[in-house]
């Protein structure tokens, strides 16, 4: 059973329509993380078979857009928890 | 099939013509020639349009019994009525007059003819202005390479009067051979049946030798020589009259609607004012005696008689048609209709569309992804590419490089046609019903206004890298070739590129405005100016400073079409979901990010080089 305050804080927080826009944002970037993973790791995987010089370098700036895209999105992610 | 084998057999049986008769080749150099000189001489009456010949033929023509006059004068003076009807039909064309002023011109024209036939009945004169031809063409010719607009427009009038009278001497030249083989004597007939065979050898004589005065001696001479009766010349000079309309009708060739509509006019007037003149013909015999009477006409002297009856027809054919020229023209105008360009309609913006927001919201969009539907066939085939290439798996640096034919497009045609009206429907659309529904959905609606507008940016900047585009990619240069070759590949890419982000639009899963950003990349890095390539290009000598210049500004050109539609697809083709598209903005990379990535990634590939 959890201290009465964190209850009434976590009920506060239900009730906060700021909080709740911003829980509702945490869950769609964490939609996000889990969609730019597997983009990721599909791009990883074509790089991995491509011998075309001109569409590797195509797919390793991809690659590391998505990585810095994950990036940004984890510590988005990280700043909005800390809010929830 | 038809339409597609029409033009190759025309070509053949003209060469065969050509090959077994000199004189066909001569009549048909001569339609050539006559022709030319009529889209010459519209080019110069436009060069006055908005200015003072405008002001002077308004003035002149804008009263029935002035434009009447117009003709009546300007046929006199000229001695050619096929003249001054190809000139009116020109200055219809360029709309400087009015169909009706038109109309009053050639009527006019029909009366001032008939001096020619006193002319050369009573002084035995003919007024030659063909001989005026090679003068008019050489001053015509050295004022059209004036600077001055003015001159450049007297310069192509007198061109276009050079060829026209040299393209009637060339069909008259032709027609020579086939002058000898009309005996009249062979056909002497009396009565009506006469008058109509006459009348019809007269029309086949004017338009053989393509001149009426060139029928009335002829016929002056048949009389003289007593192969024609008297009534059988009246015939023939009716025929002569209506037989004169064919210079119009192919003079009408060349022209719009409304030219064309003139020349219709000319002939029906021509065609009944001959109907008349064979059915009152008894009439019309004592109307011409009574006149040789008070005027002292000796009654052996047939060919004054024959100016006579010339002028009494041709003034009572006026007569009788000039009540029914509004219906006339109204007439020509239902019978010739305007060929209206087919405009693509908006497909999903109804009235019915706009209480509800939703509704609302979609058709918007729908409509934009017409819009760009309709936009892409302009962009690819602005940089002649086809679409079945751009949309297919086949290798696009391959296609780019064996595509070597410029795509045939005219840009501010298509753009009228298949864009402009979309576009201001889309804009009209969400201008009304941002009065109708919740601000809430004020922001999506103008970022899909903003889509339509991206567009429209990346047609103009298209239309502006073709005119480029068209020279070099066809260079002997083939390192200018290939720069602009990079061009193409660029927007084909970009163009492939988000085929498959539109495809991807409808899955839930998509992340398109993430996904944006490779492609962003991609068209920072290519920069040509930036990359250096441009600099080695010039620095090794294997560009023109021209070419130069070319390529900088159709790399920004490039770099704007990549850009507006990179821009439309983060609208049009990012997920439905409002908090989806936010968080996905949240995250996606700014200019600075990308630039890092680009740097590093070039880093990495100049230290794999060493």
């Amino acid at each position: 059973m959890p201290p009465p305050e964190k209850i009434v804080k976590k009920l506060m927080g239900l009730l906060d329509a700021g909080q709740k826009k911003d829980r509702a944002k945490c869950d769609r970037i964490s939609e996000l993380l889990r969609k730019l993973k597997k983009q990721e790791r599909i791009a990883k995987e074509k790089l991995a078979n491509e011998k075309d010089r001109t569409k590797r370098k195509r797919l390793t700036t991809q690659v590391k857009i998505i990585h810095t895209q994950r990036k940004k999105a984890i510590r988005r992610f990280k700043e909005l928890k800390s809010k929830c | 099939m038809i339409r597609k084998i029409f033009l190759p057999s025309i070509l053949i049986i003209l060469t065969y013509g050509f090959w077994i008769s000199p004189d066909f080749k001569e009549i048909a150099a001569g339609v050539a020639i006559f022709l030319f000189g009529m889209l010459s001489l519209e080019e110069g009456f436009k060069a006055f349009t908005g200015g003072t010949l405008e002001r002077i033929l308004r003035n002149s023509t804008n009263r029935y019994w002035k434009s009447l006059s117009f003709g009546i004068v300007s046929t006199t003076i000229m001695q050619s009525s096929s003249l001054v009807s190809v000139i009116t039909i020109s200055f219809l064309s360029a709309g400087l007059i009015t169909l009706a002023a038109g109309i009053g011109i050639i009527f006019g024209a029909n009366i001032g003819t008939t001096t020619g036939a006193w002319l050369i009945a009573g002084l035995g004169l003919k007024v030659k202005i063909s001989a005026y031809a090679m003068p008019m063409l050489v001053f015509g010719i050295i004022m059209v390479f004036q600077k001055s607009n003015t001159y450049k427009g007297l310069g192509y009038i007198l061109a276009g009067l050079g060829f026209l009278f040299l393209g009637i001497h060339h069909m008259k030249e032709g027609f020579e051979a086939f002058k000898s083989t009309i005996d009249l004597t062979e056909f002497a007939v009396a009565g009506y049946p006469g008058l109509f065979l006459f009348a019809g050898i007269g029309i086949f004589a004017t338009v053989v030798m393509q001149s009426s005065h060139a029928t009335l001696v002829l016929i002056l001479t048949g009389l003289a020589a007593g192969q024609v009766t008297y009534e059988n010349a009246l015939a023939l000079a009716i025929g002569a009259n209506v037989g004169t309309c064919i210079t119009a009708i192919l003079g009408s060739l060349s022209a719009n609607v409304e030219g064309k509509r003139l020349a219709a006019a000319h002939l029906i007037f021509n065609v009944v004012t001959g109907i008349i003149a064979i059915v009152f013909i008894e009439q019309f015999l004592w109307g011409v005696e009574s006149i040789s009477a008070v005027v002292g006409i000796a009654d052996d002297d047939f060919t004054l008689k024959l100016a006579v009856f010339h002028t009494l027809f041709n003034i009572t054919g006026v007569l009788v048609m000039t009540p029914s020229i509004g219906m006339l023209v109204t007439k020509l105008e239902n019978m010739l209709r305007t060929k209206e360009v087919s405009v693509v309609e908006p497909k999903y913006l109804y009235d019915a569309t706009m209480g509800f927001p939703d509704t609302v919201m979609e058709s918007v969009r729908r409509e934009t992804l017409h819009l760009y539907d309709n936009a892409l066939e302009i962009i690819a085939h602005g940089v002649s590419l086809h679409r079945h290439d751009i949309f297919s798996t086949a290798n696009l640096p391959e296609v780019v490089e064996n595509h070597k034919i410029i795509i045939s497009i005219d840009i501010d045609e298509v753009y009228e046609r298949n864009v402009k009206v979309l576009y201001g429907a889309i804009v009209s659309y969400i201008s009304e019903a941002q009065t109708q529904i919740t601000s809430d959905y004020s922001e999506d609606l103008y970022s899909l206004r903003l889509a339509g507008r991206h567009i429209v940016e990346a047609l103009k900047d298209v239309k502006h890298l073709r005119k480029n585009l068209a020279i070099y990619m066809v260079s002997d240069n083939e390192h200018i070739r290939a720069e602009y070759n990079k061009f193409r590949l660029q927007i084909g890419n970009i163009l492939r590129e988000l085929g498959d982000l539109r495809e991807q639009s409808e899955d839930p899963d998509n992340i398109t405005i993430l996904n944006l950003d490779s492609l962003k990349a991609e068209i920072e890095e290519i920069d040509v100016v930036a990359n250096g390539s441009l600099d080695h290009l010039i620095r090794e000598d294997l560009i023109t400073e021209k070419m130069a210049t070319s390529i900088m500004n159709d790399s920004a050109y490039t770099f704007d079409i990549s850009k507006n539609l990179i821009d439309m697809a983060e609208i049009l083709f990012a997920a439905r979901a409002l908090d989806l598209r936010e968080a996905e903005k949240e995250i996606a990379l700014n200019e600075e990010e990308l630039e890092e990535i680009i740097e590093e990634i070039e880093a990495e590939e100049e230290a794999q080089n060493k």
